[in-house]
């Protein structure tokens, strides 16, 4: 592997456009109302109706059929739409191809399984910023991805051993010693010039003890375990040939107990039953 | 003016909702505070809160009326409860923002506030502020819940600790609850209106000791300083402590002494007028019979009847004196003449006095130390006791047997000298030991009323030995016989000083 052309190949990977973008910075922007986004979204009609179908799916369940953005954003809020915005642009740039030994799809459902994990661990725990969850878990393995883009045969390979050796896909990727997926997903955010708190999550959730103590590390340990609930529960795919355990650090740092764990994972085969829309984007 | 910016608002916000909630107590000041951050960011018009009785969701405040029907609201819950967030819905009056208050992924309160406007208003900030107060105030709210819950649970147990206070209180018996530590964590008001004396806690303490050394509870009945106590432990497991009952039952301990005391009285009665009547009658035969016969009857036969009837009247004279004794002893005025006298003389004397009345069946062995002993006593009084003592081992002899034996011993002590006064007699069960020298008291057996006898003369003996300051007791094995024991204090110096003649006269 070429790293000065694995690195080339990284930048020429598609980065947001102008409208999700917007979308992004919008949401993110306190003093934006739900009609500024409504005009950015006009400009790009298509991907305006692509949102309201999430927003119009079953797994939000409104009461009544939304036909205009703002609306959406008024119900179901500002960060929840940058969300829907950030999956359609995802799955339609990075989880739209085949690969050998494992279906694209599954590591998709995985994403979006944790990204909604995410928010439940939130609501359980009571930490109130969980749309940020719903985008850390969403993005936390496109690592992988652009692996399989960049670096197909390789990513092909470390499927393969993963499931030969019975290890997870980064216990593979650490025994062939190559830059694992948290690296290739760090140099595609930093491209994109996305929240560092995204980046935290997709560095560290495999290792969140190594982050020290920081603002994401709330982030980083829900994510963490969020993975632990997907994969658990089989939602999608992450590659893995084993199941890894989940760290001590992260019950003590969630301040998680076996009742409030045993609540979360009972919640979530429902809400993933809610999911098809988005897996199916 | 310069507008601040996005993160001041937003602790300006966090800071007054703070603020607000400082002071909160009830339900509904976390609702005014709500309502009071919201004021700052837009107009509305009207509020409702809603709060959840058995799985139904139901309004609590509203100000003014809410104009939205209920029904459609439940839609807004529904989707709110399933999200976990709040959201703005655009509505016929303007928009309706649908607050939950979160806690633990539950949703504990929905706080309703109808804002006249449009989208225009509603700004991405927002957003963080609601979600900031939706999950602090389902914090406030659920300590507010637990707080309500200790104060009302706290009351309840005040008004129950007072209810069964009262019930402890009202109950005669003294009760202490006590700790490992062998102090007491609780008393009731009996035990503090009792006064107990010192031999009497320690007592209790015992008790409550090996209460919580068996961890088990017993009763057991005490004399203690010439009062009775009945006390009752109870092992109190989860608190590891002691709970002991007492109660004075010096009363009724009384009570029933006296009761049997009267019963035996009543018995009394009716045995002493058998006793009184048997040489009463023999008298007044005899007696007739002599006047009857006068001149017709021999002065043989006459001085056998008189013989007779002298000897029935010293019967009679000695169960009257007896009967006088006694009395003396009910009001303890049985007074003592004591004189220093030789034992050994005195003892084969009474001896001698017995035997010539029995029939010969009887053998009275005498095993006195050659040196004489002196000792201060009634004379009169001690040949009482001695001749009681001996003709009770006569009376109540084993028909069994051919020989009755009776072994008098007197033995030197440091400082006192014992007689004893073995019998090979029918015995007396060990139940009746302690009670032979009670008044009244008679053995119930076989021979209870085939032998005469007013139950006063182990009891006359007792009170002439204390006289004495002696003793006197028993031991017995039933079929084999009994021995009684008779201690008397040797003179002391002090005694003899205190210029106390001896007696030589013979009588």
């Amino acid at each position: 592997m070429e790293l000065k052309k694995t690195l080339q190949k990284i930048e020429q990977l598609p980065s947001p456009d102008f409208v999700l973008q917007k979308i992004v910075e919008t949401a993110s922007s306190p003093n934006s109302s739900a009609k500024d986004l409504n005009e950015i979204a006009k400009k790009d009609q298509a991907f305006a109706s692509k949102i309201l179908k999430l927003a119009n799916s079953t797994y939000y369940g409104l009461p009544r059929k939304v036909s205009q953005l703002t609306e959406a954003i008024m119900i179901l809020g500002f960060k929840t739409v940058r969300n829907m915005a950030l999956s359609i642009f995802t799955h339609d740039n990075y989880y739209r191809f085949r690969a050998k030994n494992i279906d694209i799809k599954d590591i998709w459902k995985h994403a979006v399984s944790c990204a909604t994990v995410g928010e439940m661990i939130a609501e359980r725990i009571g930490y109130p910023n969980k749309e940020e969850l719903f985008m850390c878990g969403l993005m936390h393995d496109i690592g992988k991805t652009v692996q399989a883009m960049v670096v197909p045969e390789l990513f092909e390979q470390l499927i393969a051993l993963a499931r030969l050796r019975k290890v997870s896909y980064y216990q593979a990727e650490r025994l062939i010693e190559i830059p694992t997926h948290e690296v290739f997903a760090e140099m595609l955010l930093q491209n994109w010039d996305f929240p560092e708190m995204v980046i935290a999550a997709a560095s560290f959730h495999h290792r969140p003890k190594s982050l020290g103590t920081s603002i994401y590390s709330d982030l980083v340990y829900i994510t963490t375990l969020s993975t632990y609930i997907a994969e658990r529960m089989k939602f999608g795919d992450n590659g893995s040939g084993t199941h890894i355990s989940l760290p001590l650090q992260v019950w003590h740092e969630l301040g998680l107990t076996p009742s409030s764990f045993h609540e979360i994972v009972q919640k979530t085969q429902h809400k993933i039953d809610r999911l098809d829309d988005f897996f199916s984007i | 003016m310069r507008a601040g910016t996005s993160i001041d608002r937003f602790l300006l916000t966090v800071s007054t909702f703070s603020r607000e909630l400082n002071t909160a107590r009830k339900l509904n000041d976390v609702f005014s505070a709500i309502n009071n951050v919201l004021k700052r960011f837009f107009q509305i018009s009207s509020t409702l809160v809603m709060i959840q009785k058995k799985d139904e969701w139901e309004p609590v405040f509203s100000d003014p009326e809410f104009p939205i029907p209920m029904e459609e609201l439940k839609t807004y819950i529904d989707l709110s409860s399933d999200r976990k967030a709040h959201s703005f819905f655009p509505v016929d009056e303007g928009i309706l923002l649908i607050l939950p208050s979160l806690k633990s992924g539950q949703v504990l309160t929905f706080f309703f506030a109808l804002i006249p406007g449009n989208s225009d208003d509603i700004r991405q900030e927002f957003d963080s502020i609601i979600n900031f107060i939706s999950f602090f105030s389902g914090i406030v709210i659920e300590n507010l819940q637990l707080y309500h819950e200790v104060v009302e649970q706290s009351a309840i147990q005040e008004t129950l600790k007072k209810y069964f206070l009262t019930i402890l209180d009202s109950i005669d018996e003294a009760i202490m609850v006590w700790n490992k530590e062998v102090e007491m964590s609780f008393v009731n008001l009996s035990f503090r209106h009792m006064n107990l004396s010192d031999s009497v806690m320690e007592t209790v303490k015992g008790i409550a000791r090996k209460t919580m050394s068996d961890q088990a509870g017993f009763s057991v009945e005490k004399e203690i300083d010439e009062a009775f106590y009945s006390f009752n432990s109870v092992w109190m497991e989860a608190q590891e402590e002691a709970l002991v009952r007492m109660e004075d039952i010096t009363r009724s301990k009384e009570l029933e002494r006296l009761k049997r005391i009267d019963q035996m009285k009543t018995e009394f009665v009716s045995n002493i007028s058998h006793e009184l009547r048997t040489p009463l009658s023999a008298i007044k035969a005899y007696g007739e019979t002599v006047i009857d016969s006068l001149g017709t009857t021999d002065t043989e036969t006459i001085q056998e009847f008189m013989g007779t009837l002298l000897e029935q009247s010293d019967h009679l004279e000695f169960l009257l004196e007896q009967l006088l004794d006694f009395s003396k002893l009910e009001d303890h005025s049985l007074q003592m003449e004591r004189k220093a006298h030789d034992l050994q003389p005195l003892v084969e004397k009474t001896v001698k006095s017995i035997l010539p009345n029995s029939d010969g069946s009887v053998d009275i062995q005498l095993d006195l130390p050659d040196v004489p002993i002196e000792v201060l006593i009634d004379k009169k009084r001690m040949n009482q006791v001695l001749g009681h003592i001996i003709k009770n081992a006569i009376k109540y002899r084993n028909p069994d047997r051919s020989t009755t034996v009776i072994r008098v011993t007197i033995t030197k002590q440091e400082d006192s000298v014992l007689i004893t006064i073995a019998d090979n007699g029918i015995g007396i069960p060990e139940e009746s030991l302690e009670r032979i020298f009670e008044k009244f008291y008679r053995v119930e057996s076989g021979l209870t009323y085939a032998v005469e006898g007013t139950g006063l003369g182990l009891a006359i003996c007792k009170e002439i030995m204390e006289g004495h300051k002696g003793k006197i007791w028993a031991e017995s094995s039933l079929e084999l016989g009994s021995t009684f024991f008779l201690q008397i204090p040797l003179n002391r110096m002090a005694d003899t000083a205190d210029g106390i003649e001896k007696d030589t006269a013979e009588d």
